[in-house]
């Protein structure tokens, strides 16, 4: 919950969003709940009036806005974090197995990093997952969200990095026995030390 | 038992018709229907709006049928809960499904 | 006869054997009730041992407690023993011993079916706990997922003790399920009308519904997944054809719903409670009633959710995601409709109500989490973090756990008779709700920051380490506060006093009678005109009692109650149940013995097994007609009826109907995965398809057709007293062509290791067959009765009987011919 990126600062602010919403309706249930043991029945008021105020206010009307309002807010942010147009992204691949990560570059034909991630800060990179055993997931908590490894199948996450730095990631779905310690590094360059990183290659 | 079918059969049928949408959608991208144009739209695009509609109008069938006299249980109580949830699945319906409208294809 | 002479005679009859023989032996719901109870309340303890394990190991970074892989094994066994060991198990027997009860009437619709269904899962429980004690317990989390806990990851037994431990154990929760939903529908009190039953009764349907549609898939997949592992079958290799992500669609599609299976009953027991305790009836039975029916069919609807992060596409993503935040509608009823009684009533703040209180803390803080994790993008961030191990509990303990100990201090005077005096209970409560909530708000916070679930250990410098801490100091509070309350109820049940008869004040029929109850509950069955029959007449009690109403004439040594009209109540037919019986026992063992073999794969076990298998079922079945048909008797107020077997649709036929839509689940998710592996399955198309054989398509299908056409023609034949040869004689000579047929399809699968499939050719067309040979060997055995002439009586519902299951071998062998013969000429 320390965004170093849109996608991930975009969910974070999501999730602040609902934490009030939430909080303010587990205070309402609450105060309803202690109510009913401090108040004096009104006397014969009728079933019907009550089920009208329960039910159909509380019960139906009120968790259908309120939920309306918040799926299609996470419709639309979900929207967004798709990939759709692959111009000006930059493509890397992502392997998993039990238990290390290995990493590939469109941008470099044959270059290859183990456990470290490179990519460029700044702008959108679309990471192609998949797994050469078990299922794993690929997730930098702060960049984005996860997204499966799975055989036989590729997935392509799209992260960014708002700054160069380091920044942690892990296999996250169970894989067995290693999977505590499977964790991975992406390192995001300035322009200048991407160019040196893919430059690297071709030497 | 036939009360018990008219309890259960409006949200059946919306089980059934979500699970056909959910299928529709991932057998239109398996064979490529968002790549194929008919009149200004994919055959994707038609496929899953006409199917939505279709799903509706499915279910708008079964609320009417639970409330006519034909189908109608004798029990009161009995009506009166499959027609609530003959509701209930019409507005499941539109509520779960309408993402077909609207959203990205296959990605 | 007075009222203790009717108790003496009617105990005589329904009495268990005494001693263990008696444990063996008993078909008493009450028996089984109270035996399903206490071992599901052991696997509650198993299940918190290996809970406290686990945060014990977590309590420290880098915690050197247990390696990774005993670790693995621990949590595991944890989510595995507590959903399917402990939860479902504990509805059970909950139902098992209630419903009786409630509904005013001596025992379920089929008592040895009880029997042979708690057996069955003592047995794979027995199976499990002997794995975690030799340390090959299953280790690759309660969700299996292959490849994974495929052979060439998992090699060892340890997965294929959990698969088939686990379908064994789910054999028993569909018994209970079929057993569970005849009785509601049919075995109730006379004037019980639908609308009139108790609450939990709803509830009790609804969850038994689920059970049938929700557990198949599971079933399925465990027997693909162990024939991936024992023979090589492709079903979830994408090299081969298969799919990693079929298994994912099969467990959710069971995983889902199961958290609502576990959820619906601890609603019933609130309705049921809470309104009790606020000294009025609950507020929108009816809206109660359509939102559990709602929740019940929407939570089918959400799989997909547990698999948001596997790279499905946005649009489907967003359906799943749309059905999970409305499933909060009907729980938001639900929620407001016991406040709104609340408010209706006078509170009081008893055991049970504190407990209820917990619930509404604990089950609304979990059902906001959950709403949080429908939205996509969010769950994108939380999936597999310690924020959804903190979600789950909230829901499971919060909506499962608090509500099943407010009723158990509900039931507790009625089960026992006795009188609360110890007050350990209140602080036990404290304890557990305090120690709850401070160990897993803290898991929520850990989660957020990027602990991931089902780690081992964690580096210090995480940041964790007090959260972590925080979070296992209160579990072990949580748990002192657990064992106060075993604690409370042996005390309870050892040195309390006798208290009085019905101290809640409740209106519902379980408190209308002595306590502890007698085995045979109702010295008469009472008649009902009323949703809380005992609040509108005080002297209910004594007038059953005195056997003022139905069978209150104990006659023979018969164990007697009614059936009635499912909608109206309206009385039907007179039940003679079976007595004491180790018929179940030997039948569970044999089962038993089926899953041992293919456990230890020593395969020639299982066909053996299963001919003891089939054996004790014909000799089950046919112990049920010995009685010959008397015609219509006297049960009492002036009222004639006939017996159940010799209607149309007797009990058996009805039990039938309920077994099918599960076996209906079950085919359809076979069909389901099919139809999945040839759309998205990774490397299709395969090398080699099913070619068409016109002679094995039109025999199957001209012999489906000869089956249902003979059995309607016996069936025409029986309702007129004519002879049922002509008609059994077609049916047998349609299912001989129907399972040569499926036979020769059957072996041109080809090789079924080669690819995804030909194996799942081959299990559609087995699964066929084998419906094709129990309609062969049910048509024999009608066949054989009408030789002997042992069968003119309950003929008409023996013929109905086979007709159903008949019909659903046609359709099956038809669907399945058709669906596989023509895959050439399908792409
Ligand atoms: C007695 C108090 C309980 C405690 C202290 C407890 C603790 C835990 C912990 C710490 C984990 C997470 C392990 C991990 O993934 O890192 C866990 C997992 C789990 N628990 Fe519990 N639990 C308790 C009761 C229950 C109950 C009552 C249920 C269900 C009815 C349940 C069902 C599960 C399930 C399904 C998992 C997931 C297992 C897996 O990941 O494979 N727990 N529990
Ligand atoms: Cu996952
Ligand atoms: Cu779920």
């Amino acid at each position: 919950m320390d965004p170093a990126g849109p996608a991930a600062a975009r969910i974070a602010t999501l999730w602040w969003t609902m934490l009030a919403g939430s909080a303010a309706i587990f205070a309402l249930v609450m105060l309803l709940l202690l109510i009913a043991y401090r108040r004096t029945p009104a006397p014969h008021q009728s079933e019907h009036r009550q089920e009208r105020f329960w039910l159909y206010g509380l019960g139906l009307a009120f968790p259908l806005v309120t939920l309306a309002a918040l799926l299609i807010y996470g419709l639309v942010l979900g929207e967004t974090l798709v990939p759709k147009s692959r111009d000006n992204v930059v493509r890397v691949r992502a392997e998993a197995r039990q238990w290390s990560w290995s990493f590939g570059y469109a941008d470099a034909a044959g270059l290859r990093t183990q456990g470290v991630l490179h990519i460029p800060a700044g702008g959108p990179v679309d990471v192609e997952i998949t797994s050469l055993d078990v299922v794993h997931s690929f997730w930098a908590p702060r960049l984005a969200g996860k997204l499966d490894a799975i055989p036989g199948q590729v997935n392509v996450l799209r992260i960014e990095a708002a700054e160069p730095g380091e920044y942690h990631g892990v296999g996250a779905e169970f894989s067995g026995p290693g999977y505590s310690g499977d964790a991975f590094t992406v390192i995001a360059h300035d322009a200048a030390g991407w160019a040196a990183f893919l430059g690297r290659a071709t030497e | 038992m036939k009360d018990v079918v008219r309890i259960v059969i409006a949200m059946l049928v919306w089980l059934a018709l979500f699970s056909a949408l959910y299928g529709l959608e991932g057998v239109g991208c398996a064979a490529g229907w968002q790549h194929i144009q008919v009149t200004g739209a994919t055959l994707f695009q038609a496929a899953m709006t006409l199917a939505f509609f279709v799903a509706l109008l499915i279910l708008a069938a079964v609320l009417v049928g639970l409330r006519s006299p034909l189908f109608r249980s004798a029990s009161p109580f009995i009506a009166h809960i499959s027609i609530i949830l003959a509701v209930a699945a019409l507005v499941a319906g539109a509520w779960t499904l309408f993402p077909a409208l609207a959203l990205s294809h296959c990605a | 006869m007075n009222a203790l002479a009717r108790h003496r005679a009617l105990s005589r009859i329904w009495s268990s054997q005494p001693g263990w023989r008696g444990v063996i032996s008993t078909v008493n719901h009450s028996d089984i009730g109270r035996m399903f109870l206490l071992v599901a309340t052991l696997f509650f303890l198993i299940g918190g041992v290996l809970a406290m394990l686990i945060r014990t190991q977590l309590a420290t970074p880098h915690s050197a407690f247990v390696a990774p892989a005993i670790y693995d094994q621990i949590f595991t066994m944890h989510g595995t023993v507590m959903m399917f060991l402990f939860a479902i198990p504990l509805f059970e027997g909950a139902a098992v011993y209630l419903l009786p009860k409630l509904l005013g009437t001596r025992d379920l619709a089929y008592p040895r079916l009880s029997a042979y269904g708690f057996w069955c899962y003592v047995f794979g429980g027995l199976m499990l706990v002997f794995a975690l004690l030799a340390g090959l317990a299953p280790d690759s989390g309660w969700f299996m997922y292959p490849p994974l806990s495929s052979s060439a990851h998992s090699p060892g037994v340890n997965t294929d003790f959990w698969l088939i431990g686990v379908t064994f154990v789910e054999v028993s929760a569909i018994a209970a399920a079929v057993e569970i939903c005849v009785s509601i529908l049919k075995f109730r009190a006379p004037g019980m009308s639908l609308d009139l039953m108790p609450i939990f009764a709803w509830y009790a349907l609804v969850t038994a519904l689920m059970i049938l549609m929700g557990f198949p898939p599971l079933i399925l997949g465990s027997i693909l997944l162990e024939l991936e592992r024992a023979f090589g079958f492709p079903f979830f290799e994408s090299a081969l054809g298969g799919s990693p992500l079929l298994w994912q669609h099969l467990f959710w599609l069971f995983g889902h719903p199961e958290v609502y299976i576990i959820f619906l009953p601890a609603a019933g027991v609130i309705s049921t409670v809470l309104p009790v305790m606020a000294r009025t009836t609950l507020l929108g039975y009816r809206w109660v009633v359509a939102a559990a029916v709602a929740l019940a069919f929407l939570s089918f609807g959400l799989w997909v959710h547990h698999m948001f992060a596997t790279g499905i596409p946005h649009m489907g993503l967003a359906f799943f995601s749309a059905a999970s935040t409305l499933v909060a509608v009907p729980t938001g009823i639900q929620i407001f409709a016991w406040l709104g009684t609340l408010w209706k009533g006078r509170p009081r703040l008893t055991l049970p109500m504190l407990y209820i209180i917990g619930f509404f803390f604990t089950f609304v803080i979990g059902g906001l989490t959950g709403v949080m994790v429908a939205i996509v993008p969010f769950d994108w961030q939380a999936h597999d973090t310690a924020f959804i191990t903190a979600h789950l509990h909230y829901v499971l303990f919060g909506g499962f756990v608090f509500p099943m100990l407010a009723g158990l201090y509900y039931w507790l005077p009625q089960l026992t008779g006795r009188k609360r005096f110890f007050r350990i209970g209140e602080m036990a409560f404290w304890l557990i709700f305090l120690g709850f909530n401070g160990a897993f708000v803290a898991m929520h916070w850990a989660g957020l920051l990027g602990q991931r679930r089902r780690i081992a250990w964690y580096p210090e410098d995480a940041g964790w380490t007090a959260i972590n801490l925080f979070s296992s100091i209160s579990s072990f509070v949580m748990a002192i506060g657990v064992a106060m309350v075993v604690f409370d109820i042996a005390l309870h049940a050892l040195l309390a006093i006798r208290g009085s008869r019905n101290p809640w004040g409740a209106g519902t029929l379980e408190w209308a009678m002595p306590t502890p109850p007698a085995a045979y509950n109702f010295a008469s069955i009472p008649i009902v005109g009323d949703r809380e029959p005992l609040a509108r007449d005080p002297a209910l009690a004594n007038k059953i009692a005195r056997g003022e109403y139905f069978l209150g004439e104990p006659r023979g040594e018969l164990r007697e109650t009614l059936t009635v009209d499912a909608a109206s109540g309206i009385p039907e037919a007179l039940v003679i149940f079976p007595g004491n019986s180790t018929l179940p026992i030997a039948l569970a063992a044999a089962t038993g013995a089926a899953f041992l073999g293919a456990l230890i794969r020593v395969y020639w076990v299982i066909p053996l097994a299963l001919l003891f298998v089939v054996g004790l079922s014909l000799r089950w079945g046919w112990s049920q007609h010995a009685a010959n048909c008397p015609g219509f008797q006297n049960v009492g107020r002036a009222t004639l009826l006939p017996q159940a077997i010799e209607t149309d649709r007797s009990p058996g036929w009805w039990g039938s109907v309920f077994l099918l839509v599960a076996d209906t689940v079950l085919f359809g998710s076979l069909f389901f995965g099919y139809a999945f592996l040839w759309t998205v399955g990774p490397n299709w198309p395969p090398p080699q398809w099913l070619s068409l054989s016109v002679l094995e398509l039109a025999l199957g299908l001209i012999g489906a057709a000869a089956a249902a056409i003979g059995l309607h023609v016996a069936a025409r034949a029986a309702s007129r007293g004519a002879s049922l040869w002509r008609g059994l004689l077609i049916a047998l000579a349609g299912a001989a062509m129907t399972i040569a047929a499926l036979a020769m399809t059957l072996t041109r699968a080809g090789q079924l290791t080669d690819y995804a499939y030909g194996a799942t050719v081959f299990v559609m067309i087995a699964y066929a067959l084998i419906h094709a040979a129990i309609a062969a060997i049910m048509i024999c055995s009608l066949a054989y009765r009408t030789l002997r002439g042992g069968a003119s009586c309950p003929r008409k519902s023996n013929v109905n009987i086979v007709r159903l299951w008949t019909d659903y071998a046609a359709f099956v062998a038809a669907t399945s011919l058709v669906a596989t013969q023509f895959s050439s000429y399908l792409t």
